[in-house]
C-alpha cells in the first residue's frame, strides 16, 4: 500500500504535463506525479507495474504522435489487469465523436481541457474528491 | 257588140225559115253530147223538149235580129238569176252545161250559114260574128253561174253549218235498236227502237229474219247475207249499212253493228246486233258530197278563162276571166299571138309554138302549160281548143278555153289531208255523243261513247246503269248539278270521274244541252262525253308539280329568280327574297335586275360583274352547251341595312331565235354564317399558327401510318438548324436521321419502337437526343399526346412538343460535378477550419493558463500597471479562444447529419434548465405555447433556443421584469411561400419574443451576421456570433430565420421551419 495517490499524466506537450500537475498541486494535493509523453511510454510502465504499485489515476491525452490516446485507452481498459485503473481523458477535442469513443473504450471520464487555469484546478480538485480519496 | 253586121240577118233567116229544124238539130246535139242538164228533162216529153227548146232559140234569134245581143244575154242571164228557168232550177245548171250548150248553139247555127249564103266571105264574117256572141255569151254566163254558185255555196254552207252544228248537237236523235237472232230457230227477238225503224208496230208485226229482210233493197240484201255468214264463220263482228224501204215507204239507212256468240262447242248460236238509222246522216254526207263536188266545179270555172282566135285577121280575143288568170285587168290591152306567148314559161315555148302549128293538123288541142303571169306569179293553165276549117280545111278559127289548174291540185290535197285530220282530230279527242230523254231518262250513244265506258257496243244501258257507273261521293252532286241545269235550262258542263265496270277510274267531260219544245220545256238533252282521264291526270300533276314547285320555291330559303337578260326584268322572283333580303318582291319586279346592282356591296359589285360578263360572252358564243352552270359569292345589304353574304348559282334559262341568250335563272343562298365560319376557322388557323411559329418549343404533328412528319413549326431550326421543310420531305427516314437510336425504345408508335400510348388520351413525356444540322446530339425534353384516331380507336396521329434541354442537361452535370466539388471543398473546408480552430486554440489555451498562473503566483511581484497589462493579455486570449469555439462550432454545424425526430417541448425544457440559473437570476418570466415534435438534430436546436433565450436574458430593459414569449402555429404550403423554402406541406412557425431593449429594425438582417455586434463590448458581453449560429442551424434544417425589433420595446425572432 502506497502512501501517496500515483496520477500518471499522459500528454505530448509538455507545458500541458505541467500546467495539469500545477493544476492539481494548487488543490494541495500531495500527490506523486509522473509524466509520459506517449502511449507507448505509459504502457510500457503500466505493464511493468504490479498490481500493489497501480497508480491511482491516469490523465490521458487523446492525441499524441506515436500511439494515441484512444488506442492506449482501448488497451488499458481491455486489459485484465490494467482495466480497474481509473482513466480520465483529458483532451483539447471537444467533438462528440471522441466523447463517445472514449467512453466506449471505457474511459471513466472525458474532459476537455479548459481555456483558464483556474477552471483546471477547479477541474482537478472535482476529480481528486472523485477518485483519489 | 253593137257592130255584129251579118248575124242580124242571118238570125232573121233562122228565125222565118229555119227554126224547127234549127231545134231539132240543137236536140239531136244536146243529145249526143250528153249535157248534165238533160237528166232534168227526163220526165219532160220529147214534144215538151221541142216546145222549150223552140221557145229558147225564138227568143235569142229575135232579139239577135234585133241586133241586141248583149240585151239578150242580159235577160237571159237575169232569168237564169231569179230561177225563172223552165224545168230545171237555176242550181241545177252546172259548169259544164253552161260550155257545152254554148258549143252546141254555136255548131248549130253555124251548120245552117251554108244554107243561108254562099259567098265565102261572109259566111266567115257571120262565123266570127256567132264566135263572139257565143263567147260573149259563154263568158256572160260563166260569171253568172260563178255568182249563183258563191250564193249558193253561202247558202249551202249556212245550210250545212247548220245541219253540221244540228248534227254535232244531235248525231244520234234516231233510235238505236236492238236484236237478238237466234240462228237455230232463226228467231228473232227486236227492241222497240228497231219496230219503230222499220215502221212496224210491235205487237202486230212477226220477226223472222226473212220478213225483216223483205224490207231490204233487193241491191242491198246480197250484201246483208253475206255479212251475215261472214261473221257467223269467223265467229266475229259485223258491223255494214244498208237501205231499207219502210212499210211506210220511207227510204232509210241503215247501219247493223253486232257480234256472234257460240256455245262451249265453239258453235255459233246467236247474233247480238243494234241497228241504227243513219239515213240522215248518211244524206247529209251526200249533200256534203255533192255541194263538195259543186264548189270544186264552181273553183274550177273561176279559174278557166276563154279564147279565141281568128286566123285571118290575127286577132286574139280574151274574156275578162282570162285576163284576170294572166294577172292583167280585163280588157286592159289588146293581146296578139306574140303577147300571148311572151306570158308562155321559157320551159313550156317550144310546146306552145308547135301547138300553134298543129292548128293545122287538128281540130281539137289539149295542152298543159306553165305561164308566168303580169305579177310574176307561175300557174299550170290546162288549155282545150277548138279548130274551125273553111271548105278547104284551112284553119280559120280556133275557140279555145284555159283552166288555171295549179290551185286546183294544191287544194285538193290539202282538202284531202284536212280531211284526214279532221278524223283524226275525231278519234283522237275521244268524244262521244249522247242524247237522253228528258222525261224518260233514255238515251242513246254514239260509238265512242261504248269505247269510253269500255263497253261493248250491245251493252244493254239504262239510266241506273249509266247512273252506278258513277263514283259514290260524286252522285248526289251530279244529280243536284243536272237538276239545277234542267230548272234553269242552262248549259250543262260538267267534270267527274266514272268506274268502269273493270274497276278503271275516269275522268270525263260532259257537255250538253237541253232541246225545248214549243212551249219551250225542256224535252231532251243532247250532249258530248269526252274522256279526259289522262288530260286531267296530266292537268292535275301539272297543277300540283306546280303547286309543288311553288311551294319549295317559296319554302327554301334561298332567292330563285329569273331575269330577261336583255330587258334586265324579273320574270320570276321567289318568297326568299322577302325573308332573306326583307325585300318586297313587286319592288325587284318593278326596278328589275338594278335593284340588285344597287345593293351588292361595292367590293364586290366589280368582280361579280366581270364574272358575268366572261360567262355570257362564254355562253352566246358557244351556244350547245345549256348546262353551264356559273357560281358567284358577294355581299348583298338586306332591308336593314346589314350586308349578308350569298352565294349565287347561275344558269342559262333559255335562248332566243338566235341562239343568244334570253333568260337567266339564278339560285341565291344566304352564306353569311358559313362566310363568316370559314373566316373564323381562317383566323383560327392563322391563330394557331402564330402561337405554333412564336412557341419556343419546337411543336409537331407525327404520322402515325406514314411513319413522318407532316407538320413541324420553324422552331425546329433554332434548335437543330433544320428548316420544317426538310423535316417534312425525309418522310419515314426521319426517325432514324433524327432520334439517337439509344432513346429508340423511348419514342411512342414509332416501328423502331415498342413502346406505345396505353390509352388514347395518355401523354408520354420523355428525354431524348437528337441529332442536330452539325451533326451534334442535343437533348430535348418531348411530351407526346394522341391528336388523331381512326373509328376503330387506332392512333392515326400526334401531337408533339419538344424543348430544348440540351443546356440543363449540361446544367445538370456540372451542377453534379459541382456539387461533388462543392462537396470535397466542404469537406476539406470544414476540416480545415476544425484543424485551424483546434489547433488554433491550443497556443490561446496557453497564453490564458500561464497567464493565470503568472497572476496566482506572482502578484506580489507585479506592479499595479503589470497586472493590468497581464490582465488585458489573458482577456485578449480567452476572447480569441470564445471567438474560435465559436466559428469552430459554426462550423461544424453542417456537418451533422443526425436528423432525429424529436420534441421541441423538450428542447425547450432542456436549454431552460441550462439557463435555470441566468432566468433565476435575472427573475424572467418564460411562457410558451406546447410545442409539438419535429425532425431536427437535437443538440443544435439546444443550442439555437439557448442562443435566443440568453440573448432575451442578456438583453433586458433596466427595471422591468423580462417576459419571454414563445409561440408556435403551423403554416400550410401557401402561407410559407413568401420563404421560398424547400417545398414541403407544412411549416412549423416559432416566435420568439421579448421585452427587452430591442433594436432598430434596420439592423434586423446584420445582427445575423457573424461577429457582428450591435453595442459595445463595455455593455453587453458576447461574441456577437449567438445569432449567426442561430442562423446556421436554422438554415441547416432547411427553415428561415428573421427578426424584428423596437427600441425600447423588444425583440422578437421568427423561425419557419419545413415539417
Amino acid at each position: 500500500m502506497k502512501l501517496k495517490h500515483q496520477i500518471l499524466i499522459v500528454d505530448d506537450d509538455a507545458d500541458d504535463r505541467e500546467i495539469i500537475k500545477d493544476a492539481f498541486v494548487a488543490s494541495q494535493q500531495d500527490y506523486e506525479y509522473i509524466f509520459f509523453e506517449n502511449g507507448d511510454k505509459l504502457m510500457d510502465y503500466l505493464n511493468s507495474c504490479d498490481e500493489n504499485n497501480f497508480p491511482s489515476l491516469v490523465m490521458l491525452d487523446l492525441n499524441m504522435p506515436g500511439k494515441d490516446g484512444r488506442a492506449s485507452l482501448k488497451e488499458i481498459k481491455t486489459d485484465k489487469r490494467l482495466h480497474i485503473i481509473p482513466v480520465i481523458v483529458f483532451t483539447t477535442s471537444s467533438s462528440q465523436r471522441d466523447k463517445t469513443i472514449s467512453y466506449d473504450f471505457g474511459a471513466n471520464c472525458f474532459v476537455t481541457k479548459p481555456d483558464t487555469f483556474n477552471n483546471l484546478a477547479d477541474i482537478t480538485a472535482c476529480i481528486a474528491k472523485l477518485w483519489l480519496k | 257588140m253593137e257592130h255584129l253586121v251579118y248575124l242580124p240577118a242571118f238570125a232573121q233567116y233562122l228565125l222565118q225559115h229555119r227554126i224547127n229544124d234549127l231545134v231539132t238539130f240543137q236536140i239531136k246535139m244536146l243529145m249526143e253530147t250528153n249535157i248534165p242538164m238533160l237528166q232534168f228533162f227526163k220526165e219532160v216529153s220529147e214534144e215538151q223538149k221541142f216546145e222549150i227548146a223552140k221557145k229558147g232559140n225564138v227568143d235569142l234569134l229575135n232579139y239577135l235580129a234585133q241586133n241586141k245581143a248583149q240585151q239578150f244575154i242580159d235577160d237571159a242571164l237575169k232569168r237564169w238569176k231569179e230561177n225563172m228557168l223552165p224545168v230545171i232550177s237555176r242550181e241545177n245548171i252546172v259548169a259544164e252545161d253552161i260550155t257545152q250548150f254554148a258549143y252546141v248553139r254555136k255548131k248549130s247555127m253555124v251548120h245552117f250559114i251554108a244554107d243561108y249564103t254562099s259567098d265565102l266571105e261572109k259566111a266567115i264574117e257571120i262565123i266570127n260574128e256567132i264566135d263572139l256572141f257565143i263567147a260573149v255569151y259563154e263568158t256572160s254566163s260563166t260569171n253568172t253561174f260563178i255568182h249563183l254558185l258563191n250564193e249558193k255555196i253561202s247558202e249551202d254552207a249556212a245550210s250545212l253549218r247548220e245541219k253540221e252544228y244540228m248534227y254535232e248537237r244531235a248525231e244520234e236523235i234516231t233510235h238505236l235498236g236492238s236484236y237478238k237472232w237466234n240462228l237455230r230457230t232463226n228467231n228473232l227477238t227486236w227492241s222497240n227502237e228497231l219496230y219503230k225503224i222499220y215502221g212496224l208496230d210491235p205487237k202486230k208485226d212477226g220477226t223472222d229474219f226473212n220478213f225483216i229482210s223483205s224490207f231490204n233493197y233487193p241491191e242491198d240484201t246480197p250484201l246483208v247475207r253475206k255479212a251475215y255468214s261472214t261473221a257467223i264463220e269467223s265467229k266475229s263482228t259485223f258491223d255494214f249499212h244498208y237501205r231499207i224501204i219502210t212499210s211506210n215507204k220511207v227510204h232509210k239507212i241503215l247501219h247493223a253493228r253486232g257480234e256472234i256468240v257460240s256455245n262451249e262447242n265453239n258453235e255459233a248460236v246467236m247474233a247480238l246486233g243494234t241497228v241504227q238509222d243513219v239515213t240522215e246522216k248518211q244524206s247529209l254526207i251526200n249533200q256534203l258530197k255533192k255541194t263538195e263536188a259543186v264548189y270544186k266545179q264552181a273553183e274550177e270555172l273561176g279559174n278557166m278563162g276563154n279564147w279565141n282566135w281568128d286566123l285571118k285577121n290575127n286577132k286574139l280575143e280574151w274574156t275578162d276571166q282570162l285576163y284576170r288568170i294572166y294577172g292583167l285587168q280585163p280588157q286592159s290591152e289588146e293581146i296578139t299571138i306574140d303577147r300571148f306567148l311572151s306570158f308562155v314559161h321559157p320551159d313550156d315555148k317550144d310546146t306552145i309554138t308547135k301547138g300553134i302549128e298543129e292548128i293545122y293538123q287538128n281540130d281539137l288541142l289539149d295542152y298543159t302549160f306553165k305561164i308566168i303571169t303580169a305579177d310574176g306569179k307561175t300557174k299550170i293553165l290546162r288549155s282545150i281548143a277548138q279548130v274551125h276549117r273553111d271548105d278547104k280545111g284551112n284553119p280559120v278559127l280556133v275557140v279555145g278555153s284555159e283552166r288555171d289548174t295549179t290551185e286546183k291540185q294544191t287544194l285538193i290535197a290539202r282538202l284531202q289531208e284536212s280531211e284526214k285530220h279532221f278524223k283524226q282530230a275525231q278519234s283522237l279527242a275521244q268524244l262521244g255523243n249522247w242524247t237522253i230523254d228528258v222525261k224518260t231518262n233514255e238515251f242513246q250513244w254514239s260509238d265512242e261513247m261504248y269505247n269510253i265506258y269500255e263497253l261493248p257496243k250491245t251493252a244493254d244501258l239504262s239510266f241506273d246503269k249509266w247512273f252506278s257507273f258513277l263514283v259514290e261521293d260524286e252522285k248526289s252532286d251530279v244529280t243536284d248539278y243536272y237538276e239545277e241545269c234542267l230548272k234553269e235550262k242552262k248549259i250543262y258542263d260538267k267534270i267527274h270521274k266514272i268506274r268502269l265496270n273493270n274497276g278503271k277510274i275516269k275522268t270525263i267531260h260532259r257537255k250538253g244541252e237541253f232541246i225545248l219544245n214549243e212551249k219551250g220545256e225542256p224535252i231532251k238533252m243532247i250532249g258530248t262525253t269526252q274522256d279526259i282521264t289522262e288530260e286531267y291526270r296530266v292537268q292535275q300533276e301539272l297543277k300540283d308539280n306546280q303547286t309543288f314547285i311553288q311551294k319549295i320555291t317559296d319554302a327554301t330559303p334561298s332567292i330563285i329568280s329569273s331575269y330577261n337578260l336583255n330587258t334586265g326584268k324579273y320574270v320570276f322572283i321567289s318568297e326568299g327574297l322577302e325573308k332573306l333580303l326583307g325585300v318586297d318582291r313587286s319592288e325587284v319586279l318593278e326596278k328589275g335586275v338594278n335593284f340588285f346592282v344597287g345593293i351588292v356591296h361595292p367590293d364586290d359589285l366589280k368582280e361579280l360583274a366581270e364574272k358575268n360578263a366572261t360567262w355570257l360572252e362564254q355562253s352566246n358564243a358557244n351556244k350547245q352547251n345549256t348546262d353551264t352552270v356559273v357560281e358567284f359569292t358577294y355581299r348583298m345589304k338586306n332591308n336593314k341595312g346589314h350586308y349578308r353574304w350569298f352565294h349565287t348559282y347561275g344558269t342559262i334559262f333559255d335562248r332566243n331565235s338566235e341562239g343568244k341568250v334570253e333568260h337567266i335563272l339564278n339560285i341565291s343562298l344566304d352564306v353569311t354564317e358559313q362566310v363568316e365560319a370559314s373566316e373564323k376557322i381562317k383566323e383560327q388557323e392563322h391563330f394557331i399558327q402564330q402561337i405554333a411559329d412564336a412557341s419556343p418549343t419546337i411543336l409537331y404533328l407525327y404520322d402515325a401510318d406514314e411513319q413522318s412528319m407532316v407538320y413541324v413549326n420553324r422552331e425546329i431550326f433554332f434548335v437543330l438548324g433544320y428548316l420544317p421543310e426538310e423535316v417534312i420531305e425525309w418522310k419515314e427516314q426521319v426517325t432514324e436521321l433524327l432520334y439517337n437510336p439509344e432513346d429508340f425504345n423511348l419514342l411512342p408508335a414509332r416501328k423502331q419502337s415498342g413502346k406505345n400510348f396505353q390509352q388514347v388520351d395518355s401523354m408520354m413525356q420523355y428525354e431524348c437526343r437528337m441529332k442536330n444540322k452539325e451533326g451534334e446530339w442535343r437533348w430535348l425534353l418531348v411530351r407526346e399526346i394522341v391528336f388523331k384516331t381512326d373509328e376503330e380507336g387506332n392512333i392515326k396521329q400526334i401531337l408533339g412538343a419538344a424543348l430544348d434541354i440540351n443546356r440543363r442537361k449540361e446544367m445538370e452535370k456540372t451542377i453534379l460535378q459541382n456539387t461533388l466539388l462543392l462537396e470535397q471543398s466542404n469537406a476539406s473546408l470544414e476540416e480545415f477550419a476544425y484543424v485551424a480552430s483546434h489547433d488554433l486554440k491550443e497556443p490561446l489555451r496557453k497564453i490564458s493558463t500561464f497567464g493565470d498562473r503568472l497572476v496566482a503566483s506572482q502578484a506580489a511581484n507585479l506592479t499595479q500597471d503589470g497586472k493590468m497589462y497581464l490582465q488585458k493579455i489573458v482577456d485578449a486570449s480567452q476572447r480569441m479562444q470564445t471567438m474560435i469555439s465559436d466559428l469552430l462550432s459554426i462550423s461544424m454545424i453542417s456537418n451533422n447529419t443526425s436528423f432525429e425526430r424529436y420534441s421541441l417541448q423538450k428542447i425547450l425544457e432542456e436549454t431552460l434548465q441550462t439557463l435555470e440559473f441566468k432566468i433565476e437570476q435575472q427573475n424572467a418570466n418564460i411562457e410558451s405555447d406546447p410545442l409539438p415534435d419535429a425532425n431536427i438534430i437535437p443538440a443544435q436546436f439546444r443550442q439555437l433556443f439557448q442562443n435566443l433565450l440568453s440573448n432575451s436574458l442578456k438583453f433586458v430593459k433596466p427595471g422591468v421584469q423580462p417576459v419571454i414569449r414563445i409561440s408556435y402555429s403551423l403554416l400550410g404550403a401557401n402561407d410559407a411561400l413568401p420563404y421560398q423554402l424547400a417545398h414541403a406541406k407544412n411549416y412549423h412557425k416559432l416566435e420568439f419574443t421579448d421585452n427587452g431593449i430591442g433594436f432598430e429594425n434596420e439592423f434586423a438582417g446584420k445582427i445575423f451576421a457573424i461577429f457582428q455586434r450591435l453595442h459595445g463590448r463595455s455593455e453587453y458581453e458576447g461574441s456577437g456570433i449567438g445569432l449567426a449560429i442561430c442562423k446556421k442551424i436554422v438554415e441547416h434544417h432547411g427553415g428561415v430565420i428573421y427578426a424584428s425589433g423596437s427600441p425600447d420595446v423588444g425583440a422578437s425572432f421568427i423561425i419557419i421551419l419545413p415539417k
